[in-house]
């Protein structure tokens, strides 16, 4: 039987750097960064915290799918993966229904998150504590549950297929990216939506952050104070709001409806580095050990070596331990100091559930433009021996395969390897010119 | 093509907290449901005595004894997580499985499923934090860690961690299906031969006032038998009117067929059948149209099994005790399975344990994968006065001899989601 190939069609994007691909792209081709201070009118004052700026997404609006009704029912997180995923589905041209382009049973929705509506809890709590039970939304089972995205997603636009939303942290994106392409590759879907949402800036979960040493201290804007992965000073993440979804698609499916073919995921695979979640533990394996491995499984899958690979966008959360595991893998696989790396959350954030979909969003855009965009201020960073950091300026070279990483507490990784597709290839010189 | 078979079974469960006790409770048909006045396992209902329009859940009883043999940072960190470690520890045990052997750990993973979390550590530390919803959030009054009550995955890298595996770690929240998406996400995780064993389950410790208000406000709560708890989760009775939450833990070893029989591990049932669909029609109502959204659901998993409606001697059904649900669910019986619906055993095991939503799907499968292990069926209680739009065989009050191969269970849930899971009497020997 012939192999089913996993091929993107489509992306639908909303992070702190704006709406849609074009707008992130050109953001992570800047190589400036568009953290700011936590706005106290539209959040909450930071100013009790130890972190106090993040990635913000600036004011959206959709009509076709944030109603007054669906403004009231749901969590931030849902409400910006709606636009994501309705901006996806414009993208690949599917229409809101999906008839008569697929039956709506051939369609799956994945979704990752780490914290999911607790936006809403928070708020409802304090009704709810101060009124008691007439205070209690009467969304808040729904608004609040890590599945509510995955829910309004496939009621709004009519997914009947497979629906799944993984929690597993910070890996949760690509786990839900990975359980996409399984669909796609295991004939258990033609299309899926798959990608990530994330609306953490409240007090709660900003509390929660703190509590576990997960965040970058810092006040100000300084440059030199913020996100610093794989240098001495790493202190943790600086984390935004958003929510990217891309459009996967069985190869021959979307050759047959003729839309354009963006890239191909080719390798995926997920482990274990099993790791003590108290630094003071000291761990039982070499760190990073067995995310060699795992990156090894996806370039195998791939058809690929190892020097096939163009760029690698890391997890690169700057937490020492994630760090220190990340590079030693990366090394063991890929030599030292040879494979260019490059880091744009760096320039809004790590976005959580949203992390990895945006990472693959810049990939493509990363493939398409034949150009690796530049690690914001990678030029202060003390970077630890072994890492080629793309810094300063974007690079225009020939990139054909990228590897996106993927990591989370106690050791959980994922990788995911994006590649040029033949489709593509012959067009490139055409689609070159265009941003 | 890479069989897939349950090897390894533990519960935290409010009708005991090893499988024995479990299945001794199913199989005599008691009911653990009590009062909310008699809840012990979380002290902020007081002031809301009298409050909610539901005064029934199901509690996990003397879990104390239980929690004392848990690793202390595993005690310091929520009930539902308890839950989940001392129930994974009790399925590696229960399957024989030496976790000391590297051989196992690299082709181990763990895939599990919480819809609320660490609900009664956030509430807790909410009232701390707020002055019950009276001032600003002080981070400086929170728990130690509190990051891993606020995330969603906290057995499952804690249950990596102790035992050193290596393969995929991960967790899902597909609302009250998750229990059955876990295991069929085991499942095919194995078959393609992604992993040789998989830990699968759920855990859920939902019962706290914020959680069961949000769920009282929408009246899928059972009221009409606050008096008389035991009577009050009676699914496809005439009288039933909505769930009654509960609490607790499943958790199943799910492990490749010749990886099972080569080192002797017993073999409870195979998994041979998976499906997983979403009607795409309300958040919380199963509406009529989504009735063939269930049927296909099961028609899938039917046929991915290779079989035929009259091939399947059992249902374990989701069966909650709503009145949309029940109805609901008897329709699409129906449809799916044709005439053989009205012949076939159906039974609930939310009548006796209510309704632990993500761990439910992981007990049903614990139940009718013991149910084809010791070929008896348990009851659905409360089952008094037939419902005309219920006119099945729902196994009323009394367990039932079994002799039967193939079993069904589902389960649906919010955001509309639907699960089928086929289950084939375990059989021995290099086939």
């Amino acid at each position: 039987m012939k192999r089913r190939t996993v091929v993107i069609t489509g992306i639908g994007t909303v992070t702190p750097a704006g709406r849609g691909a074009s707008a992130l792209w050109l953001h992570a081709f800047s190589g400036t960064s568009c953290v700011r201070p936590i706005d106290p009118q539209k959040y909450f004052d930071a100013s009790k915290y130890d972190c106090q700026v993040a990635g913000q997404v600036p004011c959206f609006d959709e009509p076709r799918v944030l109603t007054k009704r669906i403004l009231a029912q749901t969590d931030r997180c849902t409400q910006i993966a709606l636009v994501a995923a309705l901006d996806a589905l414009d993208a690949a041209k599917l229409p809101i229904g999906f008839l008569p382009v697929i039956l709506p049973e051939r369609v799956s929705i994945v979704v990752g998150t780490v914290t999911g509506g607790l936006t809403f809890v928070e708020n409802d709590m304090r009704n709810f504590w101060t009124k008691g039970k007439q205070g209690t939304h009467l969304y808040l089972a729904t608004a609040s549950f890590p599945a509510s995205a995955q829910g309004y997603i496939s009621i709004c636009f009519g997914v009947k297929g497979r629906a799944r939303t993984f929690v597993s942290e910070r890996a949760s994106g690509a786990h839900a990216l990975i359980e996409g392409a399984n669909n796609i590759q295991r004939g258990q879907a033609d299309i899926v939506i798959a990608g990530g949402t994330e609306a953490p800036i409240t007090p709660m979960v900003w509390s929660a952050y703190q509590s576990g040493h997960m965040l970058q201290r810092t006040h100000t804007m300084e440059p030199a104070h913020t996100y610093r992965p794989f240098d001495h000073k790493h202190t943790g993440m600086i984390i935004g709001e958003g929510s990217t979804f891309v459009i996967f698609e069985e190869r021959e499916h979307a050759l047959r409806r003729g839309v354009p073919i963006l890239a191909e995921v080719r390798g995926w695979s997920m482990g274990t580095d099993p790791t003590p979640l108290t630094p003071s533990e000291v761990p039982k394996e070499q760190p990073g050990r067995w995310l060699a491995k795992t990156i090894n499984a996806s370039l195998m899958q791939a058809n690929i070596q190892s020097d096939d690979i163009d760029v690698i966008f890391p997890h690169g959360s700057a937490i020492a331990e994630e760090d220190e595991a990340e590079l030693s893998a990366i090394t063991t696989v890929f030599g030292h100091d040879r494979i260019p790396v490059s880091i744009p959350k760096v320039g809004f954030g790590h976005l959580q559930g949203a992390a990895v979909s945006t990472d693959m969003a810049i990939a493509v855009q990363s493939l398409l433009n034949q150009t690796i965009p530049p690690t914001p201020h990678a030029e202060l960073l003390e970077v630890d021996s072994g890492l080629n950091l793309v810094h300063t300026h974007a690079q225009t070279t020939e990139i054909k395969h990228s590897l996106i990483l993927s990591g989370g507490l106690a050791g959980m990784h994922a990788c995911l390897v994006v590649s040029q597709s033949q489709m593509v290839s012959s067009n490139l010189v055409k689609r070159k010119g265009e941003v | 093509m890479r069989r897939v078979v349950i090897t390894g079974m533990g519960v935290i469960s409010p009708l005991g907290n090893t499988i024995d006790a479990f299945w001794h409770g199913l199989i005599s048909g008691r009911s653990a449901t009590k009062s909310l006045n008699d809840v012990t396992s979380c002290n902020l209902f007081d002031r809301f005595r009298g409050e909610f329009a539901s005064q029934v859940i199901v509690e996990v009883e003397q879990f104390e004894q239980v929690a004392q043999n848990l690793p202390a940072h595993v005690r310091e960190r929520d009930r539902y997580v308890q839950f989940a470690v001392a129930a994974a520890l009790q399925a590696v045990h229960n399957a024989n499985l030496d976790i000391s052997s590297a051989e196992v750990l690299d082709r181990f993973g763990i895939t599990l499923a919480t819809c609320i979390g660490s609900g009664q550590t956030i509430d807790a530390t909410y009232c701390q934090a707020t002055q019950s919803g009276t001032e600003a959030f002080d981070p400086e009054q929170i728990p130690a860690d509190f990051y891993l009550d606020c995330i969603f995955n906290t057995p499952s890298i804690l249950l990596a961690q102790l035992f050193n595996l290596h393969g995929p770690c991960d967790t899902l929240s597909t609302a009250c299906v998750s229990g059955i998406d876990v295991v069929g996400r085991a499942y095919e995780l194995i078959r393609d031969s992604n992993a040789d064993i998989m830990l699968a389950g759920g855990s859920e410790a939902p019962i706290t006032p914020s959680r069961f208000a949000g769920c009282d406000v929408l009246r899928c709560l059972a009221t009409q038998f606050n008096d008389q708890p035991q009577r009050a989760s009676r699914p496809f009775d005439a009288k039933r009117g909505g769930y009654v939450m509960g609490e607790g833990s499943g958790m199943i070893l799910v492990e490749e067929r010749e990886h099972a029989l080569v080192r002797g591990a017993p073999i409870y049932a195979e998994i041979t059948g998976f499906s997983l669909r979403c009607n795409a029609l309300h958040m919380i109502h199963l509406k009529s149209e989504a009735v063939s959204s269930l049927a296909q659901t099961i028609e899938q998993a039917l046929q991915e099994a290779n079989l035929t409606p009259a091939e399947i001697d059992y249902i374990n059904a989701h069966g909650s005790s709503t009145n949309q649900n029940d109805e609901f669910e008897t329709l699409a019986f129906k449809e799916a399975l044709g005439k053989h619906a009205h012949s076939i055993p159906i039974s609930s095991t939310k009548s006796m344990i209510g309704h632990p939503l993500a761990a439910s799907g992981t007990f049903s499968t614990i139940a009718t994968a013991l149910s084809l292990f010791h070929g008896k069926i348990h009851p659905t209680i409360n089952y008094e006065e037939p419902d005309p739009r219920c006119d099945l065989d729902y196994v009323p009050n009394i367990a039932r001899e079994f002799t039967g191969n193939n079993a069904l269970v589902v389960g649906s849930g919010f955001s509309g989601t639907h699960g089928a899971l086929v289950l084939r009497k375990g059989q021995k020997g290099l086939l």
